[in-house]
Formats: C-alpha cells, sequence, structure tokens
C-alpha cells in the first residue's frame, strides 16, 4: 500500500485552541484504499486532525491535500470527504430512507435513482426493510449503520470516522469492526479511523498513527507498533509491556552490554543512537514474550529466578506477577493456557524461573522528550 | 397497607401541604370559573343568587360588532407581533449559542432589557418617540411596541431548544453537501419546530392580552383589552364581555395544552442519540 502515491497529504499541519496546542507540526501520508488510524488517549489531536480534514475546524497552518487537491478554504460541504460522527449525528425528523437521502441533494437525482441507490445502501449495511424507522426506533449498531450508509451514499474519496464504535457494547462492537473492514476492502475507499481502544485500532488498520499531545509519537503497520515501538509511551499506549530500569555498559561491535534491575546483565543489538556507553535507558518486553517454568530451562538465551506474587485466570491465558529480587514492581508474565504451565506448579509464592529470547526485548530511551518516527 | 406503600423519607405525604396545595389551586382557579357561570346567567347583575341558564349574552356577543372587530384587531396583531418576534427570537438564538463572539453576554442582557422595564415606562417613551417623529398610533404601532415586549421570551425560548440539540447535527449535514443556508433549511429549523412553535404560541399570548403598552400605542382602533376596558363602566355590557373571556378561555387552554403537546413530542429526541 505504501508504495502508491500518496493519496491525502496532511502537510505541516498545526492547530492551537487559545494557548493550547492540539496539533503541532504533523505529517502523514495516506495511500488510496488505505485503512489509516489515528490512534491516542483522549486529547492527543486526533480528532482535531480529523474535523481539519472535514473542515469542520481550519488549520493555523500547513496544508491538507485530497487527490492532490488543496484542502485549505474549502468548506466542508464541498470536501470530497464525508464522516461518521461518534454519537451518528442521525437526524431525528427524518426516518432512515430520507437520512441516508439526505447528501444526495445536490446531485439533483430522479426519484427512481434516490430510490435505487438508497435501497443498495440499505442492503449494503443490512438494514433492508428498516428504511420507514425514525432514528429514535433504531438501536445503537443500527444508528451506526444508518450512519455509515449516510457517509457511503456520497461515494467520497476518504471516509473519515470518529470512535464510531465508542457508544456500542464490546461484542458487538467487535461484530462491527469485521464489518467495516470487510466493507472497506469491498469498496477500495479510503478511511481515516479515529479512535483510542488500541485493541481497535490494530484489528482494522493497514497503518496507525500513534498520537500524544498533538504530535505523532510512532507511524507505523500494527505488527511494528506492537513488536518495535519507538519510545516508552508508544509501547506504554499499545497493549501491555514490562519496563525495566536498566543501564548499559558496554557497547562493542553493534551489540550492547546492558545491567538491567531484576532480569541481570543481558545483551542486545546497540540499533538505535541513544544506546551509548554509560546511557540509562529502559528495556522492555511483552508479558507474552516471557516463558515461566518451575526447572531453570537449559537451552534459553536468557533466564532469571523469581517469586510468584499473584496469579490471574482469564481463561484464554493466565497473568502471572512475579516478583525479583532486584524490582520492587512485579513484572507481568502472560501464559497461553495449555499443558505447559498449570496453576497446581505455579502456586503464589513458589519460586519460578522466567527465561526469553534476546529478540523479545525491545531498547528504549529514558528521555522522555526523545520522539523518533 | 396503603400508607405504607410509599414511605420513602423523601416521598412521605404532608398533611399541611397537600392543604396549602388546594387552598393555592382554588384561589388561582375559582375566580377564573366564575366568568363562565355567570356569562350563562339570565341577568344584568353579576351577582348570586344566579337567576337562570341563559345563552343571552353568547347572542348579544355575536351582535356586539365594535367587540368583535376589537377582537379581530388583537389577532391581528398578535399573529403579526408573534411571527415577527418568533423569526428575531431565532435569529438570535441562533448567534447567542452557535457562535463564539465578542460581547456576548452583553449582547443577550440587552436583548433581555425589555423584560426589566417597566411597561408604563416603555408605553410613554415609545408614545413619545413615535409622536415626535410624526407617527400616526395605529395597530401598527401598537405591534411595533408588542414586538419589543415579546422579542426576550421568543429569545429565551428558542436558546433552551438550541442549547437543547447537538451541533454535529448542523456538521452532518454540512458535511452531506449542504452549505448554511440549506443546512437551516433541512437540519436547524426541523429540529427547532417544537421551539419555534412554543415561542409563537406564547408571544401571541402575551401580545393578545397586553393592556399598558397597547392603551399608549393605540389610534382609533382598540385591541380587546382596550375595549373591555373601556365597557366596564357601562354595566349593561359587563355579561356580553363575560361570555367573550369564557369563549378566550377555552380557545387559550387548547392553546396551552396543544404547546404543551408539541414541546413534549419535540423533547422524545432532542439528542439525537434517542437512548
Amino acid at each position: 500500500m505504501s508504495d502508491n502515491a500518496a493519496y491525502i497529504r496532511i502537510e505541516n499541519i498545526s492547530k492551537h485552541f487559545g494557548s493550547v496546542v492540539a496539533v503541532d507540526h504533523v505529517d502523514i501520508n495516506i495511500s488510496a484504499g488505505e485503512f489509516f488510524s489515528l490512534l491516542g488517549p483522549s486529547g492527543c489531536g486526533k480528532t482535531t486532525l480529523l474535523r481539519m480534514i472535514a473542515g469542520f475546524e481550519s488549520p493555523d497552518s500547513g496544508e491538507i491535500y485530497v487527490d492532490n487537491a488543496p484542502m485549505s478554504g474549502v468548506p466542508p460541504h464541498r470536501r470530497p470527504t464525508n464522516m461518521v460522527f461518534q454519537n451518528y449525528a442521525i437526524f431525528p425528523h427524518l426516518n432512515v430512507q430520507r437520512n441516508i437521502a439526505y447528501g444526495l441533494r445536490s446531485e439533483k437525482p430522479g426519484r427512481a435513482e434516490i430510490g435505487r441507490r438508497v435501497g443498495e445502501m440499505l442492503d449494503m449495511v443490512k438494514l433492508s426493510g428498516l428504511g420507514e424507522r425514525k432514528s429514535g426506533e433504531l438501536s445503537g449498531g443500527q444508528r451506526q449503520r444508518v450512519a455509515l450508509a449516510r457517509a457511503l451514499i456520497r461515494q467520497p474519496k476518504v471516509l473519515l470516522l470518529d470512535e464510531p464504535f465508542g457508544a456500542l457494547d464490546k461484542k458487538l462492537r467487535e461484530e462491527m469492526q469485521l464489518e467495516l473492514r470487510a466493507l472497506q476492502q469491498s469498496l477500495g475507499i479510503t478511511f481515516i479511523f479515529v479512535t483510542h481502544d488500541q485493541e481497535e485500532a490494530m484489528t482494522l488498520s493497514d497503518r496507525i498513527a500513534v498520537m500524544a499531545d498533538g504530535v505523532v509519537l510512532q507511524l507505523a503497520p500494527p505488527e511494528v507498533i506492537y513488536q518495535r515501538p519507538v519510545s516508552v509511551e508508544v509501547a506504554d499506549f499499545i497493549g501491555q509491556m514490562n519496563f525495566i530500569d536498566a543501564a548499559v555498559s558496554d557497547v562493542s561491535n553493534g551489540e550492547a552490554v546492558i545491567d538491567t534491575a531484576g532480569l541481570g546483565r543481558i545483551k542486545a543489538a546497540a540499533d538505535a543512537p541513544f544506546v551509548a556507553k554509560g546511557a540509562k535507558i529502559f528495556v522492555a518486553i511483552r508479558p507474552e514474550k516471557i516463558t515461566l517454568s518451575s526447572e531453570r530451562p537449559a537451552d534459553a538465551e536468557n533466564s532469571v529466578q523469581g517469586v510468584i506474587n499473584a496469579a490471574a485466570y482469564l481463561g484464554d491465558r493466565r497473568h502471572f506477577y512475579i516478583s525479583l529480587p532486584e524490582r520492587d514492581k512485579p513484572v507481568a508474565v502472560a501464559a497461553q493456557e495449555d499443558g505447559a504451565v498449570t496453576g497446581q506448579s505455579l502456586a503464589r509464592d513458589s519460586a519460578v524461573w522466567l527465561s526469553w529470547a534476546n529478540d523479545a526485548v525491545i531498547l528504549l530511551s529514558s528521555d522522555a522528550s526523545h520522539r523518533d518516527v | 397497607m396503603k400508607a405504607k406503600k410509599n414511605t420513602a423519607y423523601m416521598s412521605r405525604p404532608s398533611r399541611p401541604l397537600r392543604i396549602y396545595a388546594f387552598v393555592y389551586l382554588g384561589f388561582l382557579y375559582i375566580p377564573v370559573a366564575f366568568l363562565p357561570l355567570f356569562s350563562f346567567n339570565d341577568s344584568l347583575y353579576v351577582a348570586f343568587p344566579l337567576t337562570s341558564f341563559s345563552t343571552v349574552w353568547y347572542e348579544a356577543m355575536i351582535d356586539n360588532e365594535p367587540m368583535l372587530s376589537a377582537l379581530l384587531n388583537s389577532v391581528k396583531v398578535g399573529l403579526v407581533s408573534a411571527t415577527i418576534a418568533t423569526v428575531f427570537g431565532i435569529f438570535a438564538a441562533k448567534a447567542l449559542t452557535r457562535y463564539r463572539m465578542h460581547g456576548q453576554k452583553s449582547v443577550l442582557a440587552v436583548i433581555l432589557l425589555p423584560l426589566l422595564i417597566p411597561e408604563i415606562i416603555l408605553g410613554v417613551a415609545l408614545l413619545v418617540l413615535l409622536s415626535r417623529l410624526g407617527v400616526t398610533l395605529s395597530l401598527y404601532t401598537i405591534t411595533l411596541g408588542h414586538i419589543l415586549i415579546t422579542v426576550p421570551f421568543a429569545t429565551v425560548t428558542l436558546m433552551a431548544r438550541f442549547h437543547g440539540f447537538d451541533r454535529s447535527m448542523e456538521e452532518a449535514a454540512a458535511d452531506l453537501g449542504d452549505n448554511a443556508w440549506w443546512t437551516f433549511w433541512r437540519v436547524t429549523l426541523p429540529m427547532v419546530m417544537p421551539g419555534v412553535i412554543a415561542s409563537f404560541l406564547l408571544c401571541f399570548t402575551i401580545s393578545f392580552d397586553e393592556f399598558i403598552v397597547a392603551f399608549f400605542l393605540s389610534g382609533t382602533e382598540p385591541t380587546l383589552p382596550i375595549y373591555i376596558y373601556s365597557q366596564l363602566r357601562f354595566s349593561q355590557k359587563l355579561p356580553g364581555v363575560l361570555a367573550l373571556g369564557s369563549c378566550i378561555l377555552i380557545v387559550s387552554f387548547a392553546l396551552v395544552f396543544f404547546s404543551q403537546w408539541i414541546r413534549r413530542r419535540g423533547t422524545e429526541d432532542v439528542s439525537g442519540t434517542g437512548i
């Protein structure tokens, strides 16, 4: 996807509200047909950025191009974008059909044409037969479908979605996510999706821009964001992560020797400029990358002994919190619920061996202002 | 058993308060009930004991040409001033709730100020101004005065409605290809319509029974309150006024119920979430 010419170019966009910087010099290129997510906590600027693409806010500086056309000065009603609003904004005085047909006014199609296209949309979002209903008579999921159909009937170049699943319960949300992804792939329309839910972003997206405080921290496919976060903030926001204080004691031939508070002395590739001799860094490791065993594993690249502090059974997996001698905070370990690890052998307060592979370790700068996109 | 049903502390009934409520309602409505009662009484004098049932005053009312023309004048003034005040109210409410502007609070204060100015002062001031300008007093000058009085009511009523609905509705309309004008016609106006109707009815009612300003600004054609006041000197005309009063009472009740019904229907789904 990234080899296509950029279809949407967000160039050096900034936006202030009073003295608050909402979006701070953001550059993003999005390809045609891409499912792109803006992910971040509330107040990170993702919604402001989306609203600037839609035309509801104007940037203080920078330019947004959609299909090579600059958007500044173009009002929302003339932009080739359509939006699915967070609360859906279904017009309460119109029924489902009229809501969906709303955006056809400017095209001035005939009655038959309107009926046909609305019918197509109703089929597409699986609402056939509900065309006469008023918005008050729809469930949350149905309202979401109406909002989607109403935006897509205009055949936008870009569909903007502002936390569209926020109001739905978990099960329905997962169902709608799969449907949305399938719909996007069959239509081939570029989607820009705003969410604070990292799982949702991972499930849906081709690429994700992780945002905080108005800047993009990392922009990459979901796998890269998860496996190779570039900063503590990203690693902390996406999934669960153990952060361990560490110091680089030596660097030679591209390999660093690192002393950690709890995991002992480890070796890792010195592939970033902040990994220099004497530097304080963080060693990060995902809970599921650690293996537990009651005996010292013979073939492990790294291993250390600890004591089980707490355990939680989650059905498909177990979470363990393990105290290490040199560390206040217990290390989280996630184990698949299968024969290898059982509850009996890993009771509370029993000693246990943690082991992990060299490539499971991620080195992160401890400098909070360091942002390597 | 029945007494134990509602024993939650806050919902326990209180006998003194109940008596107070009945006294209050009686004080409010018993005088009003005399109006229809005496309008059907076959006597010139509004006094007990009642003599006999009669519709003679209603017949007299229909024949009373000047009274009916005063009624018509009031309806005309009411319709025109309520319409204009409501239109102004829509503009003001939209501006005050939708746009960020300097001095927003002062603008609102200036709009609402006529609520606080005694009507007698407004009446005198307008009379002085209009006679200085050489304007002949007529139904138009009364209408002008009534617009001035009712605009604050219209603005407040409509602002409540504009506050109540979600801004993203208007953004959605813009997003779907409507400019500001179309957005107003296709989304904003239909959504504030219950407020528009409520405002119209309120303004009409205020104008319809307004006396002081109308008294100062009326020319040769009186509105109904002025006509009724002028007739109070002639006791034989009083029962006819009672008959008309009863008719107006029924229409007012119908209007109030209608506007409440509209309002309730409108609040069902203001937020747009509908849940």
